[in-house]
C-alpha cells in the first residue's frame, strides 16, 4: 500500500529547516558505546537497480 | 520577501527534531522502506533523490538541491499523526513506529519529506501473531528501539522531539 505518496504527495509544500542543537540518539541503544559510527544509510525514491549519477 | 536560496542561510525553524510517524516493512528482524527495501539500522537516514519507477520527479533530471527537493517526491517520509487504520494494524509484515526528523523538511498538508531521520520507536497492533510478535521484539533488541502499544506511540515518540507546530503546518 503506498500510503506514503498517496497521502502525502501530490500538493503544495513549503519548506523548513530543523537543525538539532543535539542530534538525536536513541535513549536506551545497547551498541552506541561499542561500535563505530557508521555512514548514514540512502533511502532512494527511484529504481534501486539504478546506478546514482554523479553531481 | 524571502526566496528559497537566503532561506538555506537564514536561522532555522527548529532546534529541535520534528515526530513523524510511518510504516516499515518487518522482515525477519529488519526494518525496511515500503517502496524500496532500503534498510533502516537504528543509525541516521539520509535521502537521497535518483529518479526512477517509483519517483513522481516532474524536472528533467536529478535536480542541484538536496533531497527532499520540493518541486520532487524524494525525502524520507512521514505523517503528522499515527493512524489506527494504517495497513500494519492488518497487514502483519508491516509495522508502525516514530522517527525523529530533521534537515531540510518539505511539509505537505498531511505529511513531510525529510532530510534526515532516525527511528525512535515501534508500535505494537491490538493483535499480533505469536510469530509476528517474535518478530516486532527481536528488531526492537537489535536495534535498541522502544516497542510499545500503539496507543502509546505518540507519547512514547515525543520523548525524542515535538511534533510540528501548528505555526508551521500549510494554512
Amino acid at each position: 500500500m503506498c500510503w506514503e505518496i498517496e497521502a502525502i504527495l501530490p500538493g503544495p509544500s513549503r519548506t523548513i529547516t530543523v537543525e538539532p542543537i543535539e542530534r538525536p540518539v536513541p535513549a536506551e541503544s545497547p551498541d552506541r558505546d561499542r561500535e563505530p559510527a557508521r555512514e548514514p544509510e540512502r533511502e532512494r525514491i527511484g529504481d534501486p537497480s539504478e546506478e546514482p549519477v554523479p553531481a | 520577501l524571502i526566496t528559497e536560496p537566503t532561506r538555506e542561510l537564514a536561522a532555522p525553524d527548529l532546534v529541535e527534531p520534528v515526530i513523524g510517524f510511518r510504516e516499515w516493512r518487518l522482515r525477519g528482524d529488519r526494518l525496511l522502506s515500503q517502496h524500496t527495501d532500503v534498510a533502516w539500522e537504528g543509525e541516521t537516514m539520509a535521502a537521497e533523490c535518483l529518479p526512477g519507477r517509483f519517483s513522481v520527479h516532474r524536472g528533467p533530471g536529478l535536480h542541484a538541491d538536496p533531497s527532499p527537493a520540493p518541486d520532487c517526491a524524494c525525502g524520507l517520509y512521514a505523517c503528522f499523526e499515527p493512524y489506527r487504520r494504517w495497513a500494519s494494524s492488518v497487514d502483519w509484515t508491516l509495522i508502525a513506529g516514530a522517527a525523529a526528523l530533521w534537515g531540510r523538511i518539505q511539509v505537505h498538508r498531511s505529511g513531510m519529506r525529510a532530510q534526515y531521520a532516525r527511528p525512535v520507536v515501534l508500535a505494537l497492533p491490538p493483535r499480533l501473531p505469536p510469530k509476528r510478535l517474535q518478530a516486532a521484539k527481536g528488531v526492537s533488541e537489535r536495534l535498541g528501539l522502544p516497542l510499545v502499544r500503539f496507543e502509546h506511540l505518540a507519547a512514547a515518540a515525543e520523548e525524542h522531539g515535538r511534533k510540528l507546530p501548528r505555526s508551521l503546518l500549510l494554512a
